[in-house]
């Protein structure tokens, strides 16, 4: 059985966004904090640190969890995809493109969490209701649009990756 | 004082390690109330524990299976598997609807049902959910594994009457069969990310004749511990409900809540909610949308 005594710091393997990393963590570690911090990824915003505004949410295994809630040491071996993982070659992911179109992005603290919980539902769902939507962002809190914009960024999203997933092209 | 941990990869030797490190030692699994809790008492605070125990890497503790009409739900089975499960939705949908109605998706995808009963949260969504369906816990130890009814487990507001030591596997109750129907209706502050205000579990059985054969009850976030509350369910069974008899079965809950708690601030608020509550209920078991 694995031991870690309390202040002994250890090694943590895991993949981000693709890429195998090592990082130095303590049992009082957050995911979130070996992201920004030892990693330096800091897309991922923490707003509450308790789970309830969905800031920091990531990609764990392919779902959508919030990164204050989980120790890092029960990401080792497990994949994670952050917000930096979406653009590629300097080209925006569709909801990104779309997040803009859409004047989806007001303050931008909680978008990187928005376009998470969103890629997530698309993967499932590449053709969801407003309803769906609504549900799958429901997760995360935004203080400046109204949600309205980003309802409807979701749904153009979804949209343009179907023509795109159509024309052969798999990259989303 | 910083925080240690350890990966135990079998129940044996995560029971031994809490045994031996008893308060000090705290599970997690999906870490959606440890973590919070870990927060709220500073991570470095006095009153946290010294060590976590990780039992998400135990093997064979996630599954929601049917023996026959017994359906058996393994500990770090997490909401959003519960919630969509066809079988929970088809055998015993007041559980799927109360674990639907737990956080967000990022917390339903990583809380586990063992941690939500665990925690003994009286705001707990799936608590009033088991105590319906009179389900029953399996408790792993350093000496065997034991069963216990669910309203066992609970010592008031999240204190359980587990040991040092012991760790909860699988929750399991009858399915609902034919004749049989149920309803769980909730009260948050907004419809996601809310902690129940108030939530109603309903489960009846009804004739051939629509008389109401068996009936449980029970109302969470409102009693000091969770449990059916037996003189509402008498008013109900052997009847044809109508608007009457539920109305008075409703009543009861709240004066039977009044009953056990006293009289405090929030009753004025609680009792006439309690009562709508139970009421909307009792309809929607039924099979009928009463507002």
């Amino acid at each position: 059985m694995k031991k870690v005594e309390p202040g002994a710091r250890t090694t943590i393997s895991f993949k981000v966004n693709g890429k195998r990393v090592e990082v130095e963590a303590s049992g009082k570690d957050r995911l979130i904090d070996v992201l920004r911090e030892a990693l330096r990824l800091t897309g991922t915003k923490e707003g509450c640190g308790i789970g309830e505004c969905g800031a920091c949410t990531v990609l764990l295994d392919g779902k959508p969890v919030n990164s204050c809630l989980v120790p890092a040491f029960q990401v080792e071996n497990r994949e994670v995809e952050t917000v930096e993982g979406l653009a590629r070659d300097g080209v925006l992911h569709p909801l990104q493109e779309a997040f803009v179109e859409h004047t989806a992005v007001q303050c931008g603290f909680c978008t990187p969490g928005m376009l998470m919980s969103a890629l997530a539902l698309l993967r499932e769902n590449p053709q969801p209701t407003r309803e769906d939507i609504a549900r799958a962002i429901s997760g995360n809190l935004c203080r400046c649009t109204g949600y309205h914009q980003i309802i409807a960024a979701v749904e153009a999203a979804a949209k343009k990756m179907r023509a795109l997933a159509e024309g052969g092209d798999k990259e989303c | 004082m910083s925080l240690g941990y350890v990966l135990p990869e079998s129940l044996s030797e995560a029971s031994k390690f809490l045994r031996e490190h008893k308060q000090d030692a705290r599970i997690v699994a999906g870490g959606t109330d440890v973590m919070v809790q870990l927060r709220r008492g500073g991570i470095e605070g006095k009153g946290g524990p010294r060590w976590l125990v990780d039992i998400t890497r135990i093997p064979g503790l996630a599954y929601i299976r049917a023996e026959g009409d017994v359906i058996r739900i393994g500990a770090m089975t997490t909401h959003a598997e519960i919630a969509r499960s066809p079988l929970i939705r088809e055998r015993s949908p007041l559980l799927a609807e109360a674990c639907a109605s737990i956080g967000s998706p990022q917390i339903r995808a990583r809380g586990t049902i063992g941690g939500n009963i665990m925690n003994a949260s009286p705001a707990a969504d799936s608590i009033p959910a088991f105590v319906a369906l009179s389900a029953r816990v399996r408790l792993a130890g350093p000496e065997g594994v034991r069963d216990a009814a669910i309203s066992d487990v609970f010592d008031g507001p999240y204190k359980t009457t587990v040991q040092p030591g012991e760790i909860l596997v699988e929750v399991h109750f009858n399915a609902l069969t034919a004749g049989w129907s149920s309803a769980f209706v909730k009260l948050g502050r907004r419809e996601a990310l809310a902690i129940a205000r108030l939530s109603v579990a309903v489960v009846v059985e009804r004739d051939s004749t629509g008389r109401v054969s068996r009936a449980s009850i029970a109302p969470g976030a409102c009693l000091p511990m969770p449990s059916r509350v037996a003189p509402a369910e008498a008013i109900v069974v052997g009847k044809v409900a109508d608007e009457e008899v539920v109305k008075s079965a409703a009543r009861e809950v709240a004066e039977e809540m009044v009953r056990r708690t006293g009289v405090r601030w929030s009753t004025e608020y609680k009792k006439p909610v309690v009562e709508a509550l139970t009421r909307r209920a009792i309809w929607k078991a039924l099979g009928v949308d009463a507002h």
